[in-house]
């Protein structure tokens, strides 16, 4: 359509030419500069609005255009269905964070709200405030840091509960914050004390045990 | 941390006692049937998968994970496992520890008395780690270094010991904890005591040996450098790349700091700091602050940049005594100063000091100085900007050497590494290849 216009333009450019040339050929002297004066604004003004048709054309088929989302609306929200079928808005950026989640957006699998059979609502409200704060708060990296200290001070089955999701959601952040909280509370048991937190039968007899010691007596110590 | 509450006594107590768990290797005996804490519930914690204990236990320190390996045999095993170390290598935090060696005196190697023997052989067997963060002595044995080298450098994981008869140099890198040990080829021309600088990333190895060029049997000159490189894109110098010194330079610390692409060494008389370009192979010299005012300088590396540290004192200068910190610049020949001892305590390391001198040694954000002639030593850490000083050694109380350095330690910033898969890199040299050098 563009092209139709400018198309029109040039005719038009070159009628005014040819109609410059007759003027030209028949009245000489002051008169044609009068006239071709006078066409001069015409042909400006022309011009004009065929910029201004040409921007127009222009808004209106960058506004019809899906891919662009206008900063004066308000961002896409993804439902989420918890186990007990509790429903959680949040925003899309966020949701992103799980990357099981994202993959299901990019695939497509998303219009609705997405189901997450294996998380209970208190987990997933407590993985839908983590995201949060580490989508807003991304360059604030002292803060991030104080945020995950304190929301890792948790009991053991909200813990455990909230590996399991971040697990199945794959949020490599939250999964590492997880396994670090109960490292270091692991950190400082012997091997007895160990096997008792996570019921593991002890398959050394006692001399294999007293070699183990002798190969590294150094963490012994 | 945690807290145990055992068995209620039965005396009228006002309160509980609570009996915080230690790190004895004993094993509880019935007792520990009765203990409940909130986090000993095995309900929970035995439902989490295999992937996710590993993850966790990847997550643990060093001392711990070894710690946890008595626990099962699928524990003990994971040291080996091929998919726990790949998890490992990515999932670990680095820990930026020390390692300390009993510094052996030069007399000792240069006569080598029947006496001096004996104990050289004790002195190489024991590394002492430290950790910074628990601020923490541990002891480690290195049995299998054969007798003749000493520490020299340590870089991703791996110490890097030389023999220390002079000629040509052989070299070994070693991991401490798993005890493995891979052979370099040995440098080419015949050295006394050389200057090491190693450079070790997470696909290529980088090693200068720089200085003392025995030009006769009986002199010394510190003329040139010898560079090894090796790295996963298939390029490799066996010590094809040399270089020469800049003129009467003097490197008498043997150590080299790597930052930022170069290696860096400290220059006596006067003080200045050659810097060595790896990927250019060249040496040049850069002034140092202060220079003509400076004690016990020594070079450590932070977050990429080289810093120089040293004390300040010269009676005819209108500032305080002081112990302070520069940071050398992009551009590479400004220093800026960003760190200096608060004068209280400096008021106390120099009681302790007694102008014997210190030496400094840095890794990651920590810098610990080592004065002297004295068991203690003081910690720096850059991210909290605090000073404290940290217990001596417990281990090396009572050790009287022959010689004057009695008890001395010398280390250097070391990363403990549960495997460290570059050195198969070094496994493929046994093979005729094509080599670049130069």
């Amino acid at each position: 359509m563009l092209y139709a216009i400018f198309g029109v333009q040039t005719f038009l450019q070159r009628d005014l030419e040819l109609r410059n040339l007759s003027l030209f050929n028949r009245r000489k002297g002051f008169s044609y500069l009068f006239q071709k004066s006078l066409l001069f604004p015409f042909s400006i003004s022309f011009f004009l609005s065929q910029g201004f048709i040409y921007l127009f054309l222009l808004s209106s088929r960058k506004s019809s255009s899906p891919a662009a989302i206008m900063s004066s609306s308000s961002p896409k929200m993804i439902t989420l269905q918890s186990s007990d079928g509790e429903t959680f808005e949040v925003e899309e950026a966020v949701a992103m964070e799980s990357r099981t989640i994202k993959h299901m957006i990019e695939d497509d699998c998303a219009n609705s709200s997405i189901p997450i059979p294996n998380v209970t609502s208190n987990t997933l409200t407590k993985v839908i405030e983590y995201c949060k704060k580490h989508v807003e708060a991304k360059s604030d990296e002292e803060g991030l840091k104080s945020f995950d200290a304190e929301f890792m001070k948790i009991d053991k089955d909200t813990l455990y509960d909230l590996l399991m999701a971040s697990n199945y959601l794959d949020i490599k952040s939250l999964l590492d914050l997880g396994c670090q909280t109960v490292a270091d509370k692991i950190k400082g048991k012997n091997p007895e004390e160990i096997r008792k937190e996570f019921g593991i039968k002890n398959d050394f007899t006692p001399e294999e045990e007293e070699e183990i010691r002798k190969e590294s007596p150094w963490v012994f110590d | 941390m945690e807290t145990f509450h055992h068995a209620q006594i039965s005396i009228p107590l006002p309160y509980n006692f609570t009996i915080t768990s230690s790190n004895t290797g004993s094993i509880p005996g019935p007792a520990a049937n009765c203990i409940t804490t909130p986090w000993m519930d095995s309900r929970i914690w035995s439902r989490l998968p295999q992937r996710l204990i590993d993850r966790v236990i990847a997550f643990l320190p060093v001392p711990a994970f070894f710690r946890a390996r008595a626990v099962c045999k699928r524990w003990y095993g994971l040291l080996f496992s091929n998919s726990f170390l790949e998890l490992y290598l990515q999932v670990s935090p680095r820990c930026h520890w020390f390692i300390f060696f009993k510094q052996k005196s030069l007399k000792s190697n240069i006569y080598k008395t029947t006496n001096g023997g004996n104990g050289a052989d004790r002195i190489n067997c024991e590394g002492y780690l430290f950790d910074p963060y628990e601020t923490k002595w541990h002891r480690i044995s290195c049995p299998l270094i054969p007798p003749g080298f000493s520490p020299a450098s340590s870089s991703g994981g791996l110490i890097c010991w030389v023999s220390e008869e002079a000629g040509s140099k052989s070299i070994l890198l070693s991991n401490p904890l798993t005890g493995s040990l891979t052979p370099l080829p040995s440098t080419l021309r015949p050295r006394l005591f050389p200057s090491i600088g190693l450079t070790i990333s997470n696909t290529s190895i980088d090693l200068a040996v720089a200085g003392d060029d025995m030009i006769s049997p009986y002199a010394v000159k510190n003329l040139s450098t010898e560079n090894f490189h090796i790295d996963g894109g298939g390029f490799y110098s066996i010590w094809g790349t040399t270089s020469s010194l800049p003129r009467l330079c003097s490197l008498e610390s043997g150590q080299m700091v790597f930052a930022n692409g170069r290696f860096y060494c400290m220059n006596y008389s006067p003080f200045s700091i050659l810097s060595y370009d790896i990927i250019a192979n060249q040496w040049c010299k850069i002034q140092a602050p202060m220079r003509r005012f400076l004690r016990s300088p020594s070079l450590v590396e932070s977050k990429g940049k080289l810093i120089l540290v040293a004390a300040v004192e010269k009676s005819k200068l209108n500032v305080p005594k002081s112990l302070r910190l520069w940071s050398l610049q992009d551009c590479g020949t400004m220093w800026v100063e960003i760190e200096r001892m608060p004068q209280q305590l400096y008021l106390q390391f120099s009681d302790v000091e007694n102008g014997q001198g210190f030496n400094c040694v840095g890794h990651g954000e920590f810098i610990v100085i080592l004065i002297r002639g004295s068991e203690k030593a003081l910690m720096f850490d850059f991210c909290r900007k605090r000073w404290q000083w940290i217990p001596s050694c417990p281990y090396i109380h009572g050790y009287r050497s022959y010689g004057d350095q009695a008890g001395e330690l010398h280390g250097f910033g070391y990363e403990p590494r549960l495997a460290t898969p570059v050195t198969a890199l070094l496994d493929q040299l046994t093979l005729p290849f094509q080599s670049f050098s130069g």
